[in-house]
């Protein structure tokens, strides 16, 4: 077996066996620990080194990081997204259904709209367009005609009595 | 860390157990890419302590290590929707916080880190140690060897120190290490090594 300390061919056995871990080679490995003290002196180390690093423990984390974060996630939402989140695990669990449902809705919309047999009148559509003029005057006979229609019945009342 | 025989029996062992855990982390953020904000949630709640634990072992800084925490996983939540589960969750993840960790200490954002290695005692565990009533010199010796441990990872290279600490702290195999680090898994055996010798000298005292 080559020696470790000398060549990379098994290093990982060298690494490993300073970690207290046991593997294939690694008996081949303890024959070769035995004569060599540069391995021995490594593994020795190493043994070390794992346990000191072993006594540093990391901080406590702070107790308030996960609202942080959220703080932080919820600043980069986009109102079109809390829009739809409630949709959302809906939409990607039965986002088929829905749209299928959907699409059998607007066709049996536009069918009852237009039945079977009849043509459409005309391939163009006619828009009106009001004046806002128009719109105010109007409102202004209706107020009137309402008012006259109040004037009538209470004239109705009086005669009556 | 798992008993690793030979190095093909342990590249097949690597691809069960990546088979094995890819899976449940990954389909965890392919609902997360859906839209399911529990788990990320649930994500969060696993992996928030490994992340911040590695992080602080890098900047040594605990206000700078839950930064960049932060940061890891707004970057986890942001590339969502562009999420393909091609590698192992973690190894996505610690490249993340290895990218920030390294940019900082480049960066020099974490300037205190040297006052936090001389006055580290407001921070970790310590404060715990209080409990059990140990006598201050006890104390004192332990703060004495934890500084001196914490110095001489601080004194690694930075590759180096990402290495030892994903090894160590999260137990992670070398073609792990090596796709977080983006190098050869002879590389990281190569890292780790020299990693090692050097921390066997600087610690040999502590024997």
């Amino acid at each position: 077996m080559k020696c470790p300390m000398e060549s990379e061919e098994n290093r990982d056995l060298l690494l490993e066996y300073g970690s207290g871990e046991r593997g294939a080679g690694s008996a081949a490995f303890e024959r070769h620990l035995e004569d060599c003290s540069a391995c021995q002196g490594f593994v020795a180390g190493r043994r070390t080194v794992w346990a000191a690093l072993d006594e540093w423990e990391a901080p406590a984390i702070s107790t308030d990081f996960n609202r942080q974060l959220h703080q932080r996630i919820e600043q980069e939402v986009t109102w079109w997204d809390r829009l739809f989140r409630p949709l959302r695990p809906m939409l990607a669990w039965h986002g088929l259904p829905v749209a299928a449902a959907a699409g059998l809705v607007f066709t049996v919309g536009v069918m009852f709209e237009r039945p079977a047999g009849v043509a459409p009148q005309s391939n163009t559509m006619r828009v009106e367009v009001f004046e806002p003029e128009q719109v105010v005057n109007a409102i202004e006979d209706l107020e009137m005609l309402d008012k006259f229609d109040r004037a009538v019945r209470a004239d109705a009342a009086k005669s009556k009595l | 860390m798992p008993a690793q025989p030979d190095g093909a029996e342990r590249v097949e062992s690597n691809m069960g157990s990546l088979a094995a855990t890819l899976d449940y982390d990954a389909e965890l953020m392919v609902r997360v890419k859906e839209g399911d904000g529990a788990s990320f949630d649930v994500l969060l709640e696993k992996h928030r302590s490994p992340v911040i634990h590695f992080l602080y072992r890098m900047v040594q800084n605990r206000a700078v290590a839950e930064e960049l925490a932060q940061e890891v996983f707004l970057r986890v939540y942001r590339a969502r929707s562009t999420y393909e589960p091609t590698a192992k969750f973690t190894t996505w993840l610690f490249r993340i916080a290895t990218h920030l960790a390294l940019n900082s200490l480049r960066d020099g954002k974490n300037d205190r880190r040297q006052e936090s290695l001389d006055d580290d005692s407001s921070e970790g565990p310590a404060r715990q140690v209080f409990d059990m009533r140990p006598s201050v010199e006890a104390v004192m010796v332990k703060e004495t060897r934890l500084q001196e441990v914490r110095r001489a990872v601080a004194g690694l290279p930075e590759k180096q120190r990402a290495a030892v600490l994903m090894h160590k702290y999260q137990e992670m195999e070398y073609a792990q290490i090596a796709n977080v680090l983006n190098c050869s898994e002879s590389a990281v055996k190569s890292l780790l090594f020299r990693a090692y010798e050097t921390l066997r000298a600087r610690l040999a005292h502590m024997a």
